[in-house]
């Protein structure tokens, strides 16, 4: 708690930067879980089970489920702000990256949510799995990955979730990539024949 | 419903890290990279307990608890290089002014 405090501390005398706002949301959302959590471990004898049961079910992990997205929303504005070369803001990222856009990402959490709360036996992510990894014959390792689905759960959808969001990623980062590199090269050309 | 929103939180902060270790030029990279993989420690660390210390003897008990001391200790230590994060941030600042005002 007392580094946190000294972080949101530095953190307001800091002059503006990409995503100061968040990474100030996510220090403070993590100050409010880490002193609640702190005085529920004080009072747990005078407290009733039922209200720390429900705030450590639902309260805590929705705070720390904002925290965490508070974050993430820092490293977007941070990596935005880079690219869009502003001069105003202190900038965390060099401008012009051929890193991929934020909204490429959208499809790819989307995936790993819904397959973390996808609770059925693990059919759907097995089918996925496979049609992402290996279309045509299904290789060794997905058809292991498929096997290992196979023992479902929580378990099983988690590591879905995390295969698919990899899996997500790197093909928004591929796909990404070559865009800008074919309108980097379109440009290229461009300038050259007007020279 | 507290598991389903823990691991939605590990996966937002595994996608945090990807963009940071994909962006060439992200300042302090090696700081924000340390801070979230110490913020994950403790996540994975309840995963792998969950799924193979099953048993409620004492030792098992202690083994726990030890476990758990070691990853908020992780934890803290994450703390403590995002605080150098923002202590670089505000020096390269300083630093910058001053060489712009000779």
């Amino acid at each position: 708690m007392l580094i946190i405090t000294i972080c949101l501390v530095q953190l307001g005398k800091r002059q503006s930067f990409a995503g100061k706002r968040w990474l100030q949301t996510f220090a403070t959302l993590t100050l409010i879980i880490a002193a609640v959590g702190f005085l529920i471990g004080l009072l747990a004898a005078s407290l009733p089970p039922r209200f720390i049961k429900f705030y450590f079910d639902v309260v805590n992990s929705s705070l720390g489920l904002a925290a965490s997205l508070a974050f993430f929303m820092f490293v977007l504005n941070a990596k935005r702000t880079g690219s869009e070369s502003t001069s105003a803001h202190v900038q965390l990222t060099e401008p012009g990256s051929l890193m991929p856009s934020p909204w490429l990402m959208v499809p790819a959490v989307l995936a790993g949510l819904l397959c973390i709360e996808n609770n059925t036996s693990g059919t759907l992510l097995q089918s996925i799995a496979i049609s992402l990894t290996n279309p045509g014959s299904g290789g060794g390792a997905a058809r292991q990955f498929a096997r290992e689905l196979e023992v479902s759960g929580t378990h099983a959808n988690l590591a879905g979730g995390l295969y698919l969001l990899t899996a997500a990623l790197c093909i928004a980062v591929a796909v990404d990539f070559s865009l800008r590199f074919l309108r980097k090269r379109k440009a290229n050309i461009a300038t050259l024949e007007n020279n | 419903m507290a598991t389903t929103l823990a691991y939605v939180s590990a996966a937002i902060y595994v996608l945090s890290l990807a963009i940071i270790l994909t962006t060439k030029a992200f300042v302090h990279k090696s700081l924000l990279t340390g801070f979230l993989v110490c913020n994950l420690v403790p996540f994975v660390v309840f995963l792998v307990l969950s799924a193979t210390v099953t048993e409620s003897s004492l030792d098992a008990a202690v083994f726990r608890s030890t476990v758990a001391l070691i990853s908020d200790a992780v934890r803290v230590f994450g703390w403590f290089l995002l605080l150098q994060f923002v202590l670089r941030l505000k020096r390269s600042d300083v630093t910058a002014a001053s060489s712009a005002g000779q």
